[in-house]
């Protein structure tokens, strides 16, 4: 899989979605959706990091009853951001699958019925660390395989948080989430985008993932998601 | 000793029963006695019949098989008992063997115990209920003839207490003249926990020998109905004094929840000039704070001071009991660690710092003291913060008068249940019917429906009822001849280190690096620190080097600050009981009657809250309203207790957000509640409507509107981790463990979103709700509360700065939310204030500083932590919150 050329049309002239939020990165203007995913208007790409497909799989067979609905919840919302940008390219930033017992038939049918409905779509998988454990997903699926950094024109696609020089950094792994506090003794705890220098962080879309709240690192910007809203949220 | 002998004569005649004295009576003596003469003589020559198939005979004087199962609530009693056991087996029953069964039991002896059992066994809860998952569970254990279980009353309020009824009924199925005899302190409902602790008589006679499992029947063909159980009171002829240290000054008091060290020097120059004293505080942290200031404040006290908590090594812990019993010690600050048995501390005095919570406790912990017979046992009760003081006078009434609190065990809790399925199904597995019958005899489970049966079985077997909706699931289930077994080694493995129902953080192991153990705390604690922060622990000033697996190395840190631990649970609520008696305290003040020295010490403060409000009495609610800059906020004060008033917050927030929608923040203590709204609301206008009480007939309608409240806020979610920790779906690392199942982490919250969502009729969510109401918010109280509140005058006081009942509920940082606002309002609303803080150069000081210096109760600044309550809001004292307590890794 070569690295794509971008053809780069007029920079951010793309219309904003409902809730999202543009973010002016050196060479790129990306678009943070509520989705919990990111997109690339000028290149038609649309990120998305950690779903974890199949982790309610992996729990039952290792004996914990965990639904099945989460992984057709998670697909279907991943249809839906495709369907709202027309994205041409899916870029997974690393764990897609959640381990090797994630291979269940249940899981796998899900998966084809899924990619059925997105024949033309070009699906790139950045490996995760999860994604080592569970193996490559089945070659039916056409999944083009690479390993971080995945340059991309400014961007670089990783799983894990890192840094490219002259690059800016996607990345998942760390299922951010925000704390926030307000009048009233209010709080509520949100997943959110993290942007701290060269590095964006993405929240993770699996429906079955947990989160881990962040402390914004000095200089770093906080994008809080909830309500059908991205918002800004400190830093 | 006229009881003891009441006890022989019923174990004689073969009947199970209750004891019930203060401690140091002598209750582990009068049955273990009782039980050495019913039991020595006859397993020696063999003359029972049921010691059968005992194994070989081979040896001249064989041991008898395990006859007597000793259950001990604390591992820390554990090796105290045995001790105590032990004295009069070498004249008494020299064939007879004896052993432990804990967490602490080293695996050499654990090896020993597999093979055989000895013939008296000390054990837990827990380390019994791993002897039921072992495959020959019946092989070994059906010579069981006598269960003792030690501190009935601290079990059968509680998840243990239920495991330990599956035990019973479990031993008595296969042992049917099991006689079982529990010891207990005094209780206000002493029939009851009697009626909890036996299993009822099986359903039909011929039932039991065929009930139980596959490995062939042994059972006793003729065999009758046990006689009747006997409730035996136990001497009490200590008398008991109750007293306060009494601060210097008490208009210089804290009214607020401090450490309560003010009282240090006093209670320092009591240690040194006294005889030996025992120091009880109501959390590890208080513990560890108080052993280091009285060792700053009296050095010559190093090496006769100790300290003695349940995160303490097993070696530790045991070096300070058995210096206490040897005398080597002068005084030793304990949790209650140290509440319970171990009959055998010669003690002159106790101190308790802080509220003892309930009269019974109270009794309970002065009993430790004056152990001779005929000494009077001394309670010296040593107060944090000013309200103390009036919970000190209405202790010593209600001990005068007798009112002793209730307690009442849990029905029917599910999660315990799919756990005991499991244990079972390990421990040579089950049939549906017989298994059904033989949980049905306990209190806990007495009535159980067949439908929550099926679940349960469901559950194990399937993940749920619908079984599309856990495809590829199993834990255990029926093999070809219908017995439910568990055949998977890992998930057998993970169930064995996971048994039981005590909820706590993963433990985390602390250690000088290469070098000697201290003991665990909990891992949220550890990994909110980073390498070279300072805290305390086990009595020292240490500092964190590093964390490797589940160990933090520690060295010791050069003096400074240090921060303290934060364990969970001391947030034990004032029994009503207790509380009833202080509102009493307050009517006696307010018609004049201040006849005790604690009350005449509190008099200055109480007459501020009744210059500035009123005093609640028993007839009269207190209601007062304040506006500040953290918005809109009601007082009440109802002294019903923690649980019901967070009950009562709930159903009063759900209330007045149905008026219009709203988001509420609900502070609770044990005297009064707080209703704070971000929005303008007027509080005196509402009022009426909020505390319209629901007529006689209809409390149904009332639970419909909790439980509607309880869906719109967090404290079902909360309860839901103890249930998923118990029934199986989170389990916790212990120290030194891999953490090989890093792909299996999810946390409590997570599965309660994930079974509201797709499967909403999940019965462990509704256990949730249902043990939120019934235990924790005592829903029956709360209705007698508002009604007893809507009858009452109502005085309503506008407040202009918070009164001295107000101020503690305003600082309390552990708060509930409720909220049925648009979630879109309440983050634009904290996107705003982050941005104004991000403006503002230097936030103003916040509220309740300028509160309390405005009142003027300066005592204690330095010991408060320093995110405490008076930090800045925002983010900064996000880390002092209560955090969901569920394991948060990386789920990476």
């Amino acid at each position: 899989m070569n690295p794509l050329a971008t053809p780069p049309s007029p920079a951010g002239a793309t219309a904003l979605l409902p809730g999202a939020v543009a973010l002016r990165l050196p060479g790129a203007v990306l678009h943070l959706l509520p989705h919990c995913a990111a997109w690339w208007p000028d290149a038609g790409v649309l990120f998305v990091a950690d779903l974890h497909l199949g982790k309610a799989a992996v729990f039952r067979a290792r004996g914990l009853p965990v639904p099945e609905a989460t992984t057709t919840d998670t697909l279907d919302r991943l249809s839906e951001a495709l369907r709202t940008t027309g994205a041409g390219r899916l870029v997974l930033l690393g764990d897609f699958l959640h381990a090797r017992e994630a291979r269940q038939p249940p899981v796998l049918a899900a998966l084809a019925g899924w990619r059925a409905r997105h024949a033309a779509l070009d699906v790139v998988l950045v490996r995760g660390n999860h994604d080592r454990h569970a193996g490559d997903p089945p070659a039916a699926l056409g999944l083009a395989l690479v390993d971080e950094p995945w340059t991309l024109g400014p961007l670089a696609a990783c799983h894990h948080p890192q840094h490219a020089p002259g690059r800016t950094v996607l990345a998942g792994h760390a299922h951010p989430v925000v704390h926030l506090q307000g009048p009233g003794r209010d709080r509520l705890r949100l997943p959110c985008f993290h942007l701290g220098p060269g590095q964006l962080i993405l929240p993770a879309f699996g429906a079955f993932t947990g989160g881990q709240a962040m402390r914004p690192a000095a200089g770093a910007v906080v994008y809080a998601v909830g309500a059908g809203r991205v918002w800004r949220a400190g830093g | 000793m006229r009881f003891q002998q009441q006890v022989w004569r019923a174990m004689a005649e073969g009947r199970s029963g209750l004891v019930h004295a203060t401690t140091g009576a002598g209750k582990t003596w009068a049955v273990w006695l009782g039980a050495l003469q019913a039991f020595s003589a006859s397993a020696c020559t063999r003359a029972s019949p049921s010691a059968t198939n005992a194994g070989a005979n081979s040896k001249p004087v064989p041991a008898p098989p395990i006859t007597v199962l000793w259950i001990t609530p604390m591992r820390a009693l554990a090796a105290d008992t045995l001790r105590a056991l032990r004295e009069p087996l070498a004249d008494m029953a020299p064939h007879w063997t004896s052993g432990l069964r804990s967490g602490d039991t080293s695996a050499a002896e654990r090896a020993a115990q597999a093979r055989r059992l000895p013939t008296v066994l000390v054990s837990t809860p827990e380390s019994v209920s791993l002897l039921l998952a072992r495959a020959d569970a019946r092989a070994s254990l059906q010579s069981v003839r006598l269960v003792v279980v030690d501190e009935w009353h601290e079990l059968m309020g509680n998840k243990r207490g239920v495991q330990v009824q599956l035990a019973l009924a479990r031993l008595a199925g296969w042992q049917p003249r099991l006689m079982v005899w529990g010891l207990s302190a005094t209780l206000g409902n002493l029939q009851e926990a009697l009626r909890t602790l036996l299993p009822s008589p099986p359903e039909t006679i011929n039932s039991i020998a065929d009930s139980a499992v596959p490995d062939g029947a042994s059972g006793q063909k003729h065999y009758q109905n046990p006689p009747d159980p006997v409730i035996v009171q136990g001497r009490v002829d200590k008398t008991l004094t109750v007293d306060t240290l009494l601060p210097a000054r008490a208009e210089r008091f804290a009214w607020a929840g401090h450490m309560g060290l003010q009282m240090l020097p006093q209670v320092a120059t009591l240690i040194a000039a006294g005889p030996s004293t025992l120091i009880f505080t109501n959390t590890r942290s208080q513990a560890e704070r108080w052993y280091q200031a009285l060792i700053e404040a009296r050095p010559e006290l190093a090496g006769v001071l100790a300290l003695h908590h349940g995160s303490l090594d097993p070696k530790v812990r045991e070096w300070v009991e058995l210096g206490l019993k040897q005398g080597r010690l002068k005084a030793v600050v304990a949790t209650s660690s140290l509440d319970l048995g171990v009959d055998f501390l010669p003690v002159e005095r106790v101190l308790q710092i802080g509220s003892c919570k309930g009269v019974a406790r109270l009794v309970q912990r002065a009993g430790r003291s004056g152990h001779a017979p005929g000494r009077p046992a001394r309670i010296t009760l040593v107060p944090t913060h000013s309200f103390e003081l009036v919970e000190a006078a209405a202790a010593r009434q209600a001990v005068r008068a007798g009112e002793i609190e209730q307690r009442h065990g849990p029905q029917a809790p599910l999660d315990v249940l799919v756990q005991h399925l499991v244990t079972v199904a390990l421990g040579g597995g089950f049939r549906s019917e017989a298994l059904l019958a033989e949980v049905r005899r306990t209190a806990a489970y007495a009535g159980l429906t067949d439908d929550q049966w099926r679940w349960c079985l469901d559950f194990v077997r399937q993940g749920g009822p619908s079984l599309a909706a856990y495809p590829d699931f199993r834990r255990a289930g029926p093999d070809a001849e219908g017995v439910w077994r568990m055949d998977d080694a890992r998930l057998a493995r993970r169930h064995r280190s996971n048994v039981g129902t005590i909820v706590s953080d993963a433990a985390m192991q602390v250690q000088f690096v290469g070098g000697a153990r201290l003991g665990t705390v909990e891992e949220s604690f550890i990994a909110r620190l980073k390498p070279g922060d300072v805290f305390l622990f086990a009595g020292r000033t240490l500092e964190l080097v590093r964390v490797h697996e589940m160990t933090a190395q520690v060295r010791r840190a050069p003096a400074g600050r240090a921060a303290l631990p934060r364990w969970g649970g001391g947030r034990m609520p004032l029994s009503s009981t207790l509380a009833e008696a202080v509102l009493r305290e307050l009517a006696a003040f307010e018609q004049g009657r201040i006849d005790s020295p604690e009350m005449r010490c509190a008099a200055p403060l109480l007459a501020l809250q009744q210059r500035q409000s009123r005093l609640p009495t028993p007839g009269r609610l207190v209601a007062e309203t304040l506006r500040s800059r953290e918005g809109w906020h009601l007082f009440l004060h109802p002294f019903a207790g923690r649980t019901v008033h967070l009950g009562l917050a709930s159903l009063l927030a759900w209330r007045a957000a149905r008026g219009a929608p709203g988001t509420f923040s609900l502070a609770v203590n044990d005297y009064g509640l707080e209703l704070l709204s971000a929005r303008a609301i007027d509080w005196a206008a509402e009022l009426p409507r909020l505390l319209a009480a629901p007529a006689e007939a209809a409390s149904g309608a009332l639970l419909a509107e909790v439980t509607d409240s309880l869906n719109v806020g967090e404290l079902a979610r909360r309860r839901f981790r103890e249930i998923a920790r118990i029934a199986g779906l989170i389990f916790q690392s212990h120290p030194g463990e891999q953490r090989s199942s890093r792909q299996l982490q999810a946390s409590a919250s997570l599965y309660y979103e994930v079974f509201a969502r797709h499967d909403p009729d999940h019965a462990l969510l509704h256990q949730a709700r249902a043990e939120l109401l019934r235990e924790e918010l005592a829903i029956d109280q709360l209705a007698a509360a508002l009604r007893r509140m809507a009858d009452g005058p109502l005085a309503l006081v506008p407040l202009s700065r918070p009164s001295p009942l107000a101020f503690p509920l305003m600082v309390e940082r552990f708060r509930e939310r409720l909220s049925n606002e648009p979630l879109v309002e309440r983050i634009a609303r904290m996107v705003a204030e982050l941005e104004r803080a991000a403006d503002a150069e230097a936030p103003d000081a916040p509220d309740p500083a300028a509160v309390r210096q405005a009142l003027a109760l300066a005592g204690g600044a330095q010991e408060r932590p320093a995110a405490g309550a008076g930090g800045a809001r925002p983010l900064a004292s996000s880390r002092a919150r209560r955090r969901p307590r569920a394991r948060r890794r990386p789920a990476s």
